[in-house]
């Protein structure tokens, strides 16, 4: 057994044993990708992202209608603003830098000229009009609060960038060099009621995913902190899932290149540190 | 050996020992779909490439290597319309890296595939445009009109761009091509008759304007454009073209206004772009006096003293009569005024100033029983880094963005019913945007 399919048994046996009110989906999703012989997303031979995704698409418009997801209540010590890091080439930008501009690393050139100018978080509204989320029409946010200071020079530290994307347990193989980062007001995200804690059923095709025991009240989720490897992988910071957000509803910071070199890859080592994190959860 | 593994050891490879060959394994493997995990529809080919470079442990060695596979694979490689996906990702890696083989392959796919004028309707099994992605990768060769124009490549390049003008789905994108390489004026009749036929062109030429970062390019010719659209107008006694001219801005994120001296202005991001009036033909001259002309000319200044004295004297909303009929007669070349005159006073309270412009434009609104003059003071704020925040959740509404403050606007119960359409249309926007993201 590869340490991929490992992890995959793992993560199946703490989502459905953590939480309960997924389990009929879990079961099911499973079901579906066994008899349309999908391999799983986690299994060796699966790599045909858009089979199993069709897959998983059944799945979600089989499920009763209603409110999908479990909203998470309001935590008063949130600070002030949510964040998430997106790639520049997943935006639909305006005409004038989709059809001119054209590639994603001439955007995010023009974009890091305009918040060298305005020194200050940029208004995606007025470069952008895309809701943003994912292919299953949700994203991934965090509450820690990025090293960025707009009015320094630089305003990003490189180093303390890298450190904040491995807190998030990214892996330096979903980094790309044109990123930025999005922001949100908290209060607007719980006003209209955008974010909750994410299930096993948001974290099903991510391979570092921590999934929250279902408890009454609701504690946010967390991610898997990269930061101590090789050695251990260790609960990381706040994590939410938000439902689909307008452009208007959000700023962002366009980041310089980020070398992922110092990043943590994808690797056996790594498959063989998150089989056990799962095993001790 | 199973993909993914296959994936792990290639990976770890070209980090730590790149070379040509390894690159170019890579990149047919990419381009045979080995990498849909990675580079999906969504997805650029480059970037997923370029990530790999950076994370070798010598980047510049392994680019090297990596342009080196390209340039042999662009030579063997045969574009085609079939197998939609291969040829998307080579023309994304073209477009970024423009290997020197890829003009020709380029020019020769635009010429012998592409059915210019046929309008062949999208295959399902062929979502992405191919010929529209060739396009934008041969941009990248000729951003500019070339030092020797007699060039081969150049000539064709411009035939390719000619037999694009004749299809109305390539129109766009092939007028701005044709005057970005000075090949047409903006003010020539060729460009007013493509204009004419198709006044959706317009959408391009202003987004390829409004794209420059050079004020005085973008100035000189988004006034042409304008004015090659009130001709058009003139002739047709409609403001179609302008209408037209009008909503691309706004698909741009940039909105047309007046200035005070009521030149016509294009406010976008941090800037305001003045057009020029000076080089306009009479017709045009002639038609846009006829639209905006007939009001009296206001001085903002005296608008914004006016104001200040009210605020002074602790004066109600009625007795500001004549604010709101020099709001009403230019909204967006007040409005901009007194905003950026609040903004430059520093013992102005600018809360209580901005409550009584928002009134003002409530008013107006609530007369007319649209959301049309409070939409410009929105858009005059947001180019000077503010912005209206609506709240339909919170007994207060309509808050103003001032730096790191956020200001509660208040207005007069008269105005409830305008103002709380303007929160339900901000709230419908909302739903709607995330209905759209949903389906």
């Amino acid at each position: 057994m590869s340490s991929l399919d490992l992890i995959f048994r793992r993560r199946q046996y703490l989502g459905l044993r953590y939480q309960e009110p997924h389990r009929k989906d879990l079961i099911h999703l499973a079901h579906m990708l066994k008899t349309a012989n999908v391999p799983h997303p986690y299994c060796s031979e699966a790599w045909d992202l858009i089979k199993w995704e069709e897959a998983f698409g059944n799945v979600q418009s089989a499920q009763p209608k209603g409110p999908p997801f479990v909203f998470g209540p309001p935590l008063d010590s949130s600070p002030p603003f949510i964040y998430r890091i997106h790639r520049v080439d997943q935006i639909t930008w305006l005409p004038y830098l989709s059809e001119h501009l054209r590639t994603a690393g001439r955007i995010a050139g023009r974009l890091r000229e305009e918040v060298a100018d305005a020194q200050d978080w940029l208004t995606l509204a007025s470069y952008a009009r895309s809701p943003i989320c994912n292919s299953r029409n949700f994203s991934w946010w965090t509450t820690m609060e990025p090293p960025i200071d707009p009015a320094m020079d630089p305003p990003v530290d490189h180093a303390a960038m890298l450190v904040w994307v491995r807190e998030l347990g990214i892996p330096s193989n979903h980094l790309r060099p044109n990123m930025m980062l999005l922001q949100l007001d908290w209060t607007q995200a719980n006003g209209l009621a955008l974010a909750h804690v994410p299930s096993a059923l948001e974290g099903f095709d991510a391979t570092i995913f921590h999934p929250q025991r279902y408890t009454s009240p609701l504690r946010p989720g967390l991610t898997i902190s990269l930061n101590d490897f090789p050695n251990s992988l260790s609960p990381g910071k706040e994590e939410f899932a938000l439902a689909p957000i307008p452009a208007s509803a959000l700023r962002f910071f366009p980041l310089p290149v980020l070398t992922p070199e110092h990043g943590v890859p994808l690797t056996d080592e790594l498959f063989a540190l998150l089989a056990a994190y799962y095993l001790g959860l | 050996m199973p993909d993914f593994e296959e994936w792990l050891a290639t990976q770890r490879w070209l980090r730590e020992k790149p070379s040509g060959e390894l690159w170019e394994l890579e990149i047919n493997r990419l381009l045979m779909g080995k990498r849909t995990h990675l580079v999906d529809a969504t997805e650029s080919a480059s970037e997923y490439i370029e990530n790999l470079i950076l994370s070798a442990r010598d980047p510049a060695a392994s680019k090297t290597f990596f342009r080196q596979a390209l340039y042999r694979i662009t030579e063997t490689w045969e574009p085609s319309l079939a197998n939609h996906l291969i040829h998307a990702h080579m023309f994304n890696l073209i477009a970024v890296y423009t290997p020197h083989g890829g003009v020709a392959k380029l020019l020769d796919f635009l010429t012998y595939s592409a059915d210019f004028g046929r309008n062949r309707q999208p295959s399902p099994r062929c979502p992405r445009d191919l010929v529209m992605e060739a396009l934008n990768a041969l941009q990248g060769y000729f951003p500019q009109q070339p030092d020797v124009p007699d060039l081969r490549s150049f000539v064709l390049y411009k035939e390719v761009l000619a037999q694009a003008l004749k299809d109305p789905r390539y129109r766009g994108h092939a007028l701005a091509r044709l005057i970005a390489l000075r090949v047409y004026e903006i003010s020539s009749d060729d460009v007013r008759s493509v204009i004419a036929e198709s006044p959706e062109v317009i959408g391009s030429l202003v987004s390829y304007w409004l794209s420059t970062r050079d004020d005085f390019a973008a100035e000189s010719s988004l006034s042409r454009i304008y004015e090659q659209c009130l001709h058009l107008d003139a002739q047709s006694e409609s403001s179609t073209y302008e209408d037209v001219f009008r909503e691309k801005l706004g698909e741009n994120g940039a909105l047309f206004a007046f200035g005070p001296d009521l030149d016509p202005v294009v406010t976008h991001l941090r800037r305001t772009l003045t057009l020029p009036l000076t080089s306009w033909s009479n017709r045009a001259l002639q038609q846009f006096k006829r639209r905006y002309l007939s009001y009296p000319k206001i001085r903002a200044e005296d608008v914004g003293a006016a104001v200040v004295k009210m605020l002074s004297l602790s004066l109600t909303l009625p007795d500001a009569k004549d604010v709101r009929t020099a709001i009403a007669a230019n909204p967006a070349g007040v409005l901009s005024s007194l905003i950026g005159w609040a903004l430059g006073e520093p013992g102005t309270e600018r809360g209580k100033l901005f409550s009584v412009l928002f009134n003002h434009c409530l008013a107006l609104d609530s007369k007319k029983g649209g959301l049309e003059v409070v939409l410009v003071f929105e858009a005059c704020l947001r180019t000077r880094r503010m912005r209206l925040i609506y709240s339909p959740f919170d007994s207060s509404g309509i808050y103003l963005t001032i730096g790191q403050r956020q200001v509660p606007l208040s207005y007069d119960p008269e105005f409830d019913h305008i103002a709380w359409s303007l929160l339900e249309s901000a709230g419908n926007a909302l739903a709607k945007e995330m209905a759209l993201a949903g389906s």
